[in-house]
């Protein structure tokens, strides 16, 4: 017969003794193999994405703007004249 | 208690069942088996249709030190106790959610199953057969995870499909 309170008494003893390295370090090397050798230890982050002002263009595109090309030709014409 | 494993058939008649490792094997790595038999058949034709065969495995499993969550009361708040603390545990501890096979991988891993032989689960069914009333699916389907290949007594090929 299973004794669930002494079960109950050895989780809970588990947990306390676990710490977040050793809870990480299990879990990273439960779901990619032995991969805390090249990351090392430490928890996992959540990345929030952000964006950096170098890539922002200052000036918004208006892709509806007509360029001065802008003729009744088709494009495709344009280019072959 | 008589019990069903579900394998494909590669021309090859299996001694002892295979332990699942799959990472979608929701009680961590154990034998596993089906109480009914229609289920085990349902997951032969579903899932087990690689080879275009699947086979049938019969065999008892001395029910002894079974964690019991389908019909033990006791059990069944006890397991769903474990299963959130760890939870709860994983998350302020390492920032993600565990799945329920690396909780219990976790406890396999750290001897804390070693006191049980398998755990009885279920879940729902989606073979058809079992929709015999309208819009309310009345019938368990049930897994035994086995950790104790020692508790299989008896494991013979039954039917072949």
């Amino acid at each position: 017969m299973i004794d669930l309170n002494k079960l109950n008494k050895k989780i809970d003893k588990l947990f306390e003794s676990e710490t977040s390295d050793s809870l990480t370090k299990w879990l990273l090397n439960k779901r990619f193999g032995n991969i805390s050798i090249l990351l090392g230890n430490g928890k996992f982050v959540s990345m929030k994405s952000q964006k950096t002002p170098l890539f922002i263009p200052k000036k918004k595109v208006n892709f509806n703007q007509k360029d001065d090309n802008s003729s009744n030709t088709p494009p495709i014409n344009r280019l072959a004249a | 208690m008589t019990f069903y494993h579900t394998q494909e058939n590669r021309n090859i008649t299996l001694d002892e069942p295979i332990k699942c490792t799959k990472n979608n094997a929701w009680l961590g790595e154990a034998y596993y088996f089906w109480e009914n038999e229609d289920d085990a058949v349902f997951w032969g034709i579903k899932f087990k249709n690689k080879t275009g065969k699947y086979d049938i495995y019969k065999t008892e499993v001395v029910f002894d030190d079974i964690l019991d969550t389908v019909f033990n009361r006791e059990h069944y708040f006890f397991w769903i106790k474990q299963i959130e603390k760890a939870a709860k545990y994983f998350v302020k501890k390492t920032g993600t959610k565990p799945t329920l096979k690396e909780i219990n991988d976790f406890f396999t891993d750290r001897g804390i199953w070693k006191e049980i032989n398998g755990i009885l689960f279920q879940d729902i069914s989606e073979n058809p057969v079992h929709f015999m009333v309208k819009e309310f699916q009345y019938k368990k389907r049930i897994q035994l995870a086995l950790y104790n290949k020692e508790k299989i007594i008896n494991f013979a090929l039954s039917y072949s499909g």
